[in-house]
């Protein structure tokens, strides 16, 4: 099966502290993977790492065996775990600027999705509810026809109801040889619909599988076996 | 894709510069109206009067008005600059598909043009200012009227005799000049973002004050080198005047080079 994303060595150190120590990892295509973790195990800076947001200490990473850089951008869809659009954007603005720059964005697509979800394309970004912001950003988010999709925290701010608009909508609209790497401590919410799973502990990767094989396996959700795991292990 | 930074650029700051723009104008008119006022009362017995007390306030707010109207401007580039680059709004910036040269240069070239517009603006107007204030002064316009033939003459004159190399010259001392502090106010703004943890503003404002001396420091050297060691006045003139943009090109692509490597290598946005 190919490599979406290859890290090898991956570091990045924060004056003395390491946010990430050493990762190696390969994430195959067409899977959704939960990368999953306690506070300040390294989730969002892998993901800042891969999304061309941070720089490595040391090691590499490649996205379809581009190194990080626009080649790369242009392959990886990121969902930050905050708003990254000007407040005072219309939603109208904001599809014509992922229109403007990311050839892969399917337009028809994301009205759809802004139609399902009854989102005013006139509506300027700060007028809507906090919900429903990270649900635009998630739309344009999805709306691309990425290689490999990084949401960070994409369920983290909305109601139980968004959360399962938002999970139908990442597993119907990726492409079958994309992946999505879905960051998330609501692992209860989301692990019905991922196929891997990663446990990140300290900037390294401390267990990862396929999701049912886990389940089956230990007879465990994978929420439940989150916590086992990390009750065990210090500062948790 | 750097002329669609470009566009981005210019959309998110047109808005607001039409505004400083229309407030500008609207001094330039308040000022003009009170400066015929006040010509027109001029050799009168005005003093005490209430309108010519507030004339004098309304110039007063009008001059200080288009000051602000330049710092606005220059500060709503600055700030835009801080907002795409260095908050939530970076995220999107950082991991749109350009390099980084695209990005911080559609953001130089963007402000560049835009004061660059906002000088033009501020030029045209002060001549309206002139234009309303003057047209009520007969007597001075005949005067202007019949004198422009010996003003014209002289005019051809200076012009006949003008140094045009160093009239060329001090037009690129100030165009470099420009472009170097441009460089050094988004280095300085960049400095506070990457590299302070709190404050990042603040840190800004100090680094640019940092850098201010600093480069005073190297300017004053490059002009007392000259006159240290040439009798030649022409000669030191010539040397000075040649040198510093020589210098201010050699510090501007310094800046930029190193606002790029702090960007492309230390940026942590948080």
């Amino acid at each position: 099966m190919s490599c979406v994303l290859q890290a090898e060595g991956l570091t990045k150190r924060y004056h003395h502290a390491a946010a990430l120590d050493g990762l190696d990892l390969q994430l195959p295509a067409g899977k959704i993977i939960g990368l999953l973790g306690p506070n300040g195990s390294g989730k969002t800076t892998f993901m800042k790492i891969a999304a061309g947001l941070l720089t490595p200490t040391t090691g590499q990473i490649t996205v379809c065996g581009q190194a990080i850089g626009p080649k790369s951008k242009a392959l990886v869809s990121y969902l930050p775990d905050r708003n990254c659009f000007s407040k005072r954007m219309k939603v109208a603005q904001m599809l014509d600027c992922y229109q403007d720059f990311f050839p892969d964005f399917d337009r028809a697509r994301a009205e759809d999705m802004l139609s399902a979800l009854a989102i005013d394309r006139d509506a300027r970004f700060q007028t809507l509810s906090k919900g429903t912001q990270e649900k635009v950003q998630l739309v344009l988010t999805m709306s691309r026809r990425a290689r490999l999709y990084l949401l960070d925290e994409p369920i983290g701010g909305v109601d139980p109801a968004a959360r399962d608009y938002i999970l139908h909508t990442i597993i119907n609209n990726y492409d079958p040889d994309a992946t999505v790497l879905i960051s998330t401590h609501l692992i209860s919410d989301v692990e019905r619909v991922l196929d891997e799973f990663l446990f990140l502990y300290q900037g390294k990767v401390i267990r990862q599988g396929e999701a049912d094989a886990a389940r089956e396996e230990s007879g465990k959700s994978l929420d439940e076996l989150f916590r086992e795991v990390f009750k065990c292990l210090p500062n948790c | 894709m750097f002329t669609k930074l470009l566009k981005y650029e210019w959309r998110a700051t047109r808005e607001l510069l039409g505004i400083l723009c229309l407030v500008c104008l609207g001094a330039s008119v308040l000022g003009g109206l009170t400066m015929r006022y006040l010509m027109l009362f001029d050799g009168g017995d005005t003093s005490g009067n209430f309108l010519t007390v507030i004339s004098i306030f309304g110039m007063m707010a009008a001059m200080f008005a288009v000051g602000m109207v330049a710092v606005a401007s220059l500060l709503l580039f600055l700030g835009r600059f801080y907002k795409s680059r260095f908050t939530d709004e970076g995220y999107l910036t950082f991991t749109l598909p350009v390099t980084t040269h695209q990005n911080l240069l559609s953001s130089l070239v963007n402000t560049a043009i835009g004061m660059l517009l906002m000088v033009l603006v501020m030029g045209a107007c002060l001549l309206l200012w002139l234009v309303i204030g003057l047209s009520g002064s007969q007597d001075l316009i005949r005067l202007v009227w019949q004198e422009m033939p010996q003003l014209w003459s002289a005019f051809l004159e200076i012009w006949g005799q003008m140094p045009w190399n160093y009239v060329a010259m001090l037009g690129l001392n100030m165009v470099t000049s420009a472009g170097c502090t441009l460089v050094m106010l988004m280095l300085s703004v960049t400095i506070g973002s990457v590299l302070a943890k709190k404050h990042k503003v603040l840190a800004a404002v100090g680094v640019f004050y940092g850098i201010r001396v600093l480069l005073s420091m190297v300017l004053g050297l490059s002009v007392l080198t000259p006159i240290l060691t040439s009798q030649d006045e022409q000669l030191i003139m010539l040397r000075i005047i040649r040198g510093t943009p020589l210098l201010t090109t050699l510090v501007a692509v310094a800046g930029y080079f190193l606002m790029y490597r702090l960007v492309d290598k230390r940026l942590n946005l948080n």
